[in-house]
């Protein structure tokens, strides 16, 4: 068929860019984590900073800091369960 | 009215309207993951939909044809039921998300959970378009839609170094996280090109009845205003990169999202973020159920027209009646507002070809715009620009599901 074989290379060619994107290698799996941990704990820190200089109502804060916790718990139950 | 106030109201609402859930969301996050890395595909994607709104201006001002109206017509029922499903679709998922913005807005100021919220913003927005015509709901959502240059002015506030922004403008590859890159870029680009845009602006210079007089104010319009939007949202990418990828910050939840302005601004930056977050997505909610009330009542031959007393054009109200009741009630479920605002974003653009192919075979029809047809360089720009993130897209959204 005319043109399903430059398809097939476009394609190849595609996957072969996107493909060091998909190790999924277990070190992989923990480094993604350990970024997730401290994304998490950099925006309880930023937040409590925010608040002691009272840029933050109370109610946003708490709800930061909720959030930021279950980011951090499913993050460590996801370490937990991939060893 | 006069064309200057008209080009006035007209640049107001690309700025005003632009910034909505999808674009401000892609956008903080893209900044918050890869600094200004992604500045090019907002820039790709305003191009696009300058051009893309511009079309849909000059269709309606010289053959008085909407969008849909023009398909249904060139091409026919069967092949216009193609396009009228994949732009109703992505529409509705972009409802939901607006309408989960308008949610969330009202959870960050008063603690109570989005989804009790949901049935709110969906009474409001359904009860704004019952009661009120057109005019008002554009010109009114787009006129309080400019509290969302607040994100410029924080821009300015954390010193974005502009020369660093500007060399961004141009495409580069991803240093690491390729398919979050490539998900974030096209979701960036299906956030800009929203079809949502084009069609509601050609059913709205269709309803102000546009003349071949209104071709030089279409275009400044599109242009600017667009260019506008796009600035903004550049400097929503810009404050991101300042303020959360300098400290390993990502952006899991629409919460985190607020502390971008309260950092340079303070407790104003958060009072403002609300209501640009909750302004922006319920002026978007607006258009775009009226969007998908149009598309199909314009695809099917139904009366329609939000000027119109609900009771005179009936089947259009009730599609608009419908899609509201149907996102709210999806919002309502709890589903993550921030994943369905991406996801939506990353199915926009690999819907593109289908909703922009039927537009340029139209924008190049002399039976519609006789000498006023497309210049090669739109057909190009237009073409490239879509195919390009339909292929990322189908690349990159099985790669980003399964990595996450």
């Amino acid at each position: 068929m005319p043109g399903a074989k430059e398809a097939v290379v476009l394609a190849l060619a595609l996957a072969l860019l996107f493909l060091p994107a998909c190790g999924g290698s277990s070190q992989r799996q923990a480094e993604k984590l350990q970024q997730q941990v401290a994304s998490w704990e950099a925006t309880a820190r930023l937040t409590r900073e925010l608040a002691q200089e009272r840029a933050l109502p109370k109610q946003y804060t708490r709800q930061v800091l909720e959030a930021a916790q279950e980011g951090l718990d499913q993050a460590r139950q996801q370490a937990a369960n991939s060893k | 009215m006069s064309k200057l106030l008209e080009i006035a109201l007209g640049l107001v609402t690309g700025i005003g309207g632009f910034l909505e859930a999808g674009s401000l969301a892609t956008s903080a996050q893209a900044g918050a993951a890869f600094g200004f890395q992604l500045a090019w595909a907002i820039a790709l994607g305003t191009i696009c939909i300058a051009f893309l709104v511009e079309m849909a201006g000059r269709l309606a001002a010289v053959s008085k044809h909407t969008l849909p109206d023009a398909m249904r017509e060139r091409f026919g029922i069967r092949f216009f039921t193609v396009p009228l499903v994949a732009v109703v679709l992505v529409s509705f998922l972009v409802l939901a998300s607006e309408l989960g913005g308008v949610a969330l807005a009202l959870q960050l100021a008063t603690g109570i959970k989005f989804q009790w919220w949901a049935p709110v913003a969906a009474l409001a927005v359904w009860l704004l378009l019952w009661a009120h015509n057109f005019s008002l709901v554009e010109k009114g959502a787009s006129l309080l839609g400019l509290v969302t240059l607040v994100f410029a002015v924080a821009a300015f506030k954390l010193h974005v170094p502009l020369n660093e922004l500007g060399a961004h403008l141009l495409p580069s590859l991803p240093r690491q996280e390729g398919a979050k890159y490539w998900f974030m870029a096209v979701s960036i680009i299906g956030a800009s090109v929203s079809p949502y845009l084009f069609y509601f602006y050609s059913a709205g210079a269709v309803e102000d009845h546009w003349d071949e007089d209104y071709l030089g104010v279409n275009r400044i319009i599109a242009g600017l205003g667009m260019g506008f939007g796009g600035t903004v949202a550049v400097a929503v990418l810009a404050g991101a990169a300042m303020v959360f990828h300098s400290r390993g910050i990502q952006i899991d939840r629409y919460e985190q999202i607020p502390l971008q302005l309260a950092q340079p601004l303070g407790h104003w930056g958060f009072i403002l973020f609300v209501a640009s977050l909750g302004i922006a997505c319920f002026g978007a909610a607006l258009e775009i159920a009226l969007q998908i009330a149009y598309l199909v009542a314009q695809g099917f031959g139904w009366k329609w027209g939000e000027n119109l007393h609900p009771k005179d054009a009936a089947r259009f109200s009730l599609v608009y009646t419908v899609a509201i009741l149907l996102a709210g009630l999806l919002i309502f479920t709890g589903i993550d507002p921030l994943k369905l605002t991406i996801f939506s974003m990353a199915l926009t653009a690999l819907s593109l070809p289908v909703t922009v192919v039927p537009l340029l075979i139209i924008m190049n029809d002399p039976m519609y715009l006789g000498e006023n047809g497309n210049h090669w360089i739109a057909n190009a720009a237009v073409l490239f620009i879509s195919l390009l993130a339909c292929i990322v897209a189908i690349v990159a959204i099985p790669l980003q599901i399964v990595g996450s």
